[in-house]
């Protein structure tokens, strides 16, 4: 995948290219607001990763002159921790996801390939199937190998995102806010609850597990492999 | 004390201005009252000689011509000092009788010098400027000349304009140095006021403004400076502490972070794996990172900068929601959590659904953490008095009464050794978040355990 990385931070933004590097994609990094709007405006690439404070033209003004430009190119925005609301003003001005700084470099990872993703998941979807399990988004029913399990609100809305997401890694926080729209950190082990719950239903009667936890990030739904 | 500021006082200067107005008021009245005296005196005087003027010219109706000659000497004779002026003269003009030398020029009422026989006492160059207020008319050939010295209303005038001359300038004076007094003193409590300040200003928030019992404008203000000063040293004190709480909080993760990837360098020198520590150090600093933004989340919305527009919340399906999630943890951590709501229509408040869930979250938490194995919380949420109210009870070992007030307050800790894991941001959290909603919470005793209510305002 072709990255832009926006980012001042010398440092932050070293660290952000090798780790993609690394990890398959190439990077295109600018230090400033405005060589970054000309970059999206001129370039093609997948994704921009956005500092929301920049030298020249902050991340915000950026997106929105793109989004005027007609470009509808994902942007993942990067914040300094604490801007609660920026998170809200943010993606209400067309960002496509939010990260609070620090994070974890797995988390930008699985976050940036989820929203690449979700742009090419157009078509209305109304059931999803990983190896012979299947949901029904309609009828809001699981099941596998001809079962049918009865899961809770939020266990449906969990696993609707492991499969929407299945072969790739989704993130503790990622969880948090789109199955309890959370945009704060709990105490309490509330992810790891409901996933051993919905493990219990969906996996531990069965021969195969299908959903695999990723040490210190999150969770990934698939087959064995 | 500078003098130009003291002339320059809101005091001297309304003095200054009142005394230009005693000014104007007492010139203009002394101008009338002189004019109102002369004119009294010009009557009276008109009066008199028209009197006398009309004696003689009846003496010489009956008389003749000879008797009144006798009569006007004599007359003339007695006046002292030439304060009367009496003449009778010929057809030619010549004087015939009287203290007058010369006939008037003209007929009529006059007022102007006359030329008087010498008196020994008097210089000449004296009577010239004398003037007299006099009457010459004709009686048959003769001319009949009665007047009066005028120095006498002179003298009234002179005194009239003096005595109003010398308490005008007696007024003036003491006006404006009551005024000037005036000024100085207020100058004086603005300068305190100003050192006060300035002293506040060079960071010594002790410093306060001394108020006079005369409760004037100035000691008013000064007044409420001083309140102002008292809440502003409150704050700064509590900032100060919640900064060095903030400073010891983050030290300690910040320290075992430090240890641990030294202890991971000693690893890969050791040839081992440093996974371990290192995944160790990642954890302290995520707990950094958790205290920063808690705290950072707090300020904002303490001081309302989040940017926040309330909008209408269904508090009921908030609650619902995280009281299916926290039953499930309640249960898994053997501990019960029960949720009992009144049926009904829903409740919905003004406010901000992600902080709201913060709030029960936070005091969901605290039951949890604080509840133990087999405790049993109460989720409850009902209306009294069109209010809605969010009360949570567990059977924890709750918190005295005295330190009831305390917990609220940013990194305050019933346990000072701080064993139980957080970061004593929840309930100061849970209050700011009630306060920017205006709702009131009140921790009560749940025998045993602890009690919370939360009742917004609509």
């Amino acid at each position: 995948m072709k990255i832009l990385l926006a980012e001042d931070d010398q440092k932050m933004a070293d660290y952000l290219t090798s780790g993609l590097v690394e990890s398959g994609h190439s990077v295109d990094h600018v230090t400033d607001g405005r060589d970054a709007l000309s970059y999206c405006l001129y370039n093609d690439c997948d994704i921009a990763i956005l500092d929301r404070m920049m030298p020249g033209m902050d991340g915000l003004s950026v997106l929105k002159a793109m989004r005027a430009a007609g470009k509808d190119l994902p942007v993942l925005f990067l914040t300094a921790m604490g801007q609660v609301d920026d998170r809200v003003e943010g993606l209400s001005a067309g960002g496509d996801d939010y990260l609070v700084k620090p994070f974890h470099f797995s988390e930008l990872l699985a976050r940036i390939v989820a929203i690449t993703r979700r742009q090419q998941d157009t078509a209305e979807t109304t059931a999803l199937d990983v190896d012979g399990l299947h949901l029904d988004l309609l009828a809001r029913t699981a099941t596998r190998q001809g079962t049918l399990i009865e899961l809770h609100a939020k266990e449906f809305a969990m696993l609707e995102i492991l499969m929407r997401n299945a072969g790739r890694v989704v993130t503790r926080t990622m969880l948090l806010e789109r199955v309890w729209n959370f945009n704060f950190e709990p105490n309490t082990t509330v992810v790891e609850t409901h996933m051993s719950r919905l493990r219990a239903k969906i996996d531990k009667p069965f021969d195969i597990h299908l959903i695999h936890t990723i040490r210190n990030t999150g969770y990934s739904l698939h087959g064995p492999r | 004390m500078d003098r130009g500021n003291v002339l320059s006082g809101a005091a001297f200067t309304a003095v200054l201005q009142s005394a230009v107005v005693f000014l104007v008021v007492l010139i203009t009245v002394g101008f009338l009252t002189n004019s109102y005296v002369e004119r009294t005196m010009t009557g009276e005087l008109r009066e008199d000689i028209q009197a006398r003027w009309s004696l003689f010219a009846a003496d010489y109706r009956d008389e003749g011509i000879e008797p009144l000659m006798e009569l006007i000497d004599n007359a003339a004779s007695f006046s002292a000092q030439g304060q009367r002026a009496i003449g009778l003269f010929d057809a030619d003009g010549k004087s015939v009788a009287g203290n007058i030398l010369a006939r008037p020029k003209a007929d009529g009422w006059h007022h102007g010098a006359l030329d008087l026989v010498p008196i020994a006492s008097q210089t000449p160059a004296d009577e010239h400027d004398i003037d007299y207020f006099y009457r010459s008319d004709r009686v048959d050939d003769y001319t009949v000349v009665v007047g009066q010295r005028l120095d006498r209303m002179f003298l009234t005038d002179r005194t009239v304009f003096r005595t109003l001359s010398i308490t005008g300038f007696i007024v003036v004076l003491a006006m404006l140095s009551a005024g000037y007094l005036l000024s100085r003193e207020s100058l004086h409590k603005l300068e305190r006021l100003e050192k006060a300040l300035q002293r506040v200003s060079d960071g010594d928030m002790s410093a306060r403004i001394a108020v006079s019992p005369h409760n004037d404008q100035i000691d008013r203000i000064a007044g409420r400076m001083n309140t102002h000063l008292d809440s502003l040293s409150q704050l700064m004190s509590s900032t100060r502490s919640t900064a060095a709480a903030v400073a010891h909080d983050l030290k300690s993760p910040l320290a075992r972070a430090y240890l641990g990837l030294g202890r991971a360098l000693a690893q890969v020198d050791a040839g081992n794996d440093p996974r371990a520590e290192i995944e160790d150090t990642q954890a302290e600093l995520e707990q950094m990172s958790a205290i920063f933004n808690t705290f950072m989340r707090l300020a904002r919305i303490e001081s309302g900068a989040d940017g926040v527009k309330f909008a209408k919340v269904d508090l009921r399906g908030l609650v619902d929601d995280l009281a299916e999630t926290y039953q499930l943890i309640a249960e898994d951590q053997g501990q019960t959590l029960i949720y009992d709501r009144a049926a009904g229509d829903t409740m919905t408040v003004m406010g901000d659904s992600a902080m709201l869930q913060q709030l029960v979250v936070n005091l969901l938490e605290n039951a949890l953490k604080h509840g133990g194995e087999g405790n049993e919380i109460r989720l409850s949420l009902d209306r009294g008095a069109e209010r809605a109210r969010l009360t949570i009870a567990d059977r924890g070992p709750g918190i005295p009464e005295a330190a009831r007030a305390a917990v609220f307050e940013p990194f305050y800790r019933l346990d000072p050794s701080r064993r139980k894991p957080g970061s004593g941001l929840g309930l100061a959290l849970v209050s700011a978040i009630a306060a920017r909603h205006q709702a009131d919470i009140t921790l009560a005793d749940n025998n045993p355990g602890l009690r919370v209510s939360v009742t917004f305002s609509q």
